[in-house]
């Protein structure tokens, strides 16, 4: 379940990348229905204006995109957020729901998506996926613990919640399999290399790493063979692209 | 590299900024800190040239170079260094950073600070969780409140 502080957080994050900008009237109206503070709406835009980098959040505004759209979803499925009525019909329009207007990126890259993506709640098959090194051969029994908004563990220690840290892992494992699509056109090979960058910058997507991802990074380098000294290269790499 | 994120760039700011102007200790200082850190010349060269734009230019002389009481201060701390146990006080400032919650900002600017140091390995490894776990921070040593302050380990006062 989400914490209240997430989906806060989501909720300004679609809205301050709306056509219109920040809706403060709609914000508080949503501040109001989660029982959140004022810090809270301080952090989570605080949060904003660190790292939203004119809209194209390092590179990865469409899975941040992706990602608060499924919070708010899954917070109106839970009944965190109202379904019907004045919230809910302006929360639609922030979904982008009125007229089904949400882009299947599979579709824009020309690949039939298999498996049932596009509907509430459910996981994209990541069929031709260039992060299969990544996955576990006990994802059966992860699949189970996993939030399938799989928005980063990061929202998770900005705001302060106190996810365990193998629920995080588990959360960032399912985040990277849930998204090949987004990082196919960067990635022409699927080399260790650069499925390990992604898993890093997918990682750091909010802007602060913890402990839980520098962990399930160590266990992959492990995994993957990649020495530390590879790591250090790859990550600076990484940071200078990105800067 | 990374300039205004080193020590030998804080080193330059206490020698020039105490009063806008660098006296000969301070000249004889940065020397004896550029040996001390191992800083070759030509790294030494980007970072004095850079310092000289961005910050020399816009100084207001008003004094003889006082700066160099700091900066001998500051260069005293270097003796840190010597010490078998500098190693492990990097990693476990690493690890405090990563506990803290590490920006990938704050990973750069305090990694090439560490870098000259001759610590960054050992303060990556504390970061990253590689190898062994690093121990708890007890105190910062003088040396690398920059680095911690940088992180939000410290706040500036």
């Amino acid at each position: 379940m989400l914490a209240a502080e997430q989906i806060l957080h989501a909720a300004m994050i679609l809205s301050v990348e709306s056509e219109e900008g920040l809706n403060e009237g709609l914000i508080v109206q949503v501040q109001e229905t989660l029982e959140c503070d004022t810090e809270d709406h301080n952090a989570a835009m605080e949060h904003i204006e660190q790292h939203r980098d004119n809209g194209d959040w390092g590179g990865r505004s469409d899975a941040v995109l992706h990602r608060s759209r499924e919070r708010i979803r899954e917070a109106m499925n839970e009944g965190t957020l109202p379904t019907d009525g004045e919230l809910a019909e302006k929360l639609h329009i922030l979904l982008g729901d009125e007229d089904d207007g949400e882009v299947d990126p599979f579709a824009e890259l020309g690949i039939s998506s298999s498996g049932g993506s596009g509907g509430i709640g459910s996981a994209p098959v990541a069929s031709n996926d260039p992060l299969a090194a990544f996955m576990d051969g006990d994802d059966e029994e992860e699949e189970d613990m996993v939030d399938e908004s799989g928005f980063l563990a990061s929202g998770t220690s900005l705001l302060g919640d106190d996810d365990s840290e193998e629920e995080v892992e588990e959360e960032l494992e399912e985040e990277v399999e849930e998204e090949p699509e987004e990082e196919v056109e960067n990635i022409p090979e699927t080399s260790t290399d650069a499925a390990y960058e992604m898993l890093m910058a997918t990682c750091w997507i909010d802007g602060i790493l913890d402990p839980a991802e520098a962990k399930l990074l160590a266990r992959k380098r492990q995994e993957l063979g990649i020495s530390f000294e590879q790591h250090l290269v790859i990550l600076r790499n990484m940071l200078e692209r990105a800067s | 590299m990374n300039e205004e994120n080193t020590p030998f760039w804080h080193a330059l700011e206490l020698a020039w900024c105490g009063d806008g102007a660098l006296s000969l200790h301070s000249i004889r200082l940065l020397n004896a800190m550029q040996n001390m850190i191992g800083l070759s010349d030509g790294d030494r060269a980007q970072i004095e040239e850079r310092f000289e734009q961005d910050v020399v230019y816009d100084l207001t002389r008003a004094g003889f170079g006082c700066g160099d009481q700091a900066l001998a201060a500051w260069v005293g701390t270097l003796t840190f260094l010597d010490d078998p146990a500098s190693h492990d006080v990097a990693a476990a400032l690493g690890k405090a950073a990563l506990q803290f919650g590490l920006s990938r900002e704050r990973w750069s600017s305090s990694y090439s600070w560490m870098g000259q140091l001759g610590l960054g390995t050992s303060f990556a490894r504390g970061v990253w969780l590689e190898g062994e776990d690093a121990g708890e921070l007890a105190r910062v040593p003088a040396l690398l409140v920059p680095a911690a302050k940088m992180i939000g380990l410290i706040e500036d006062e």
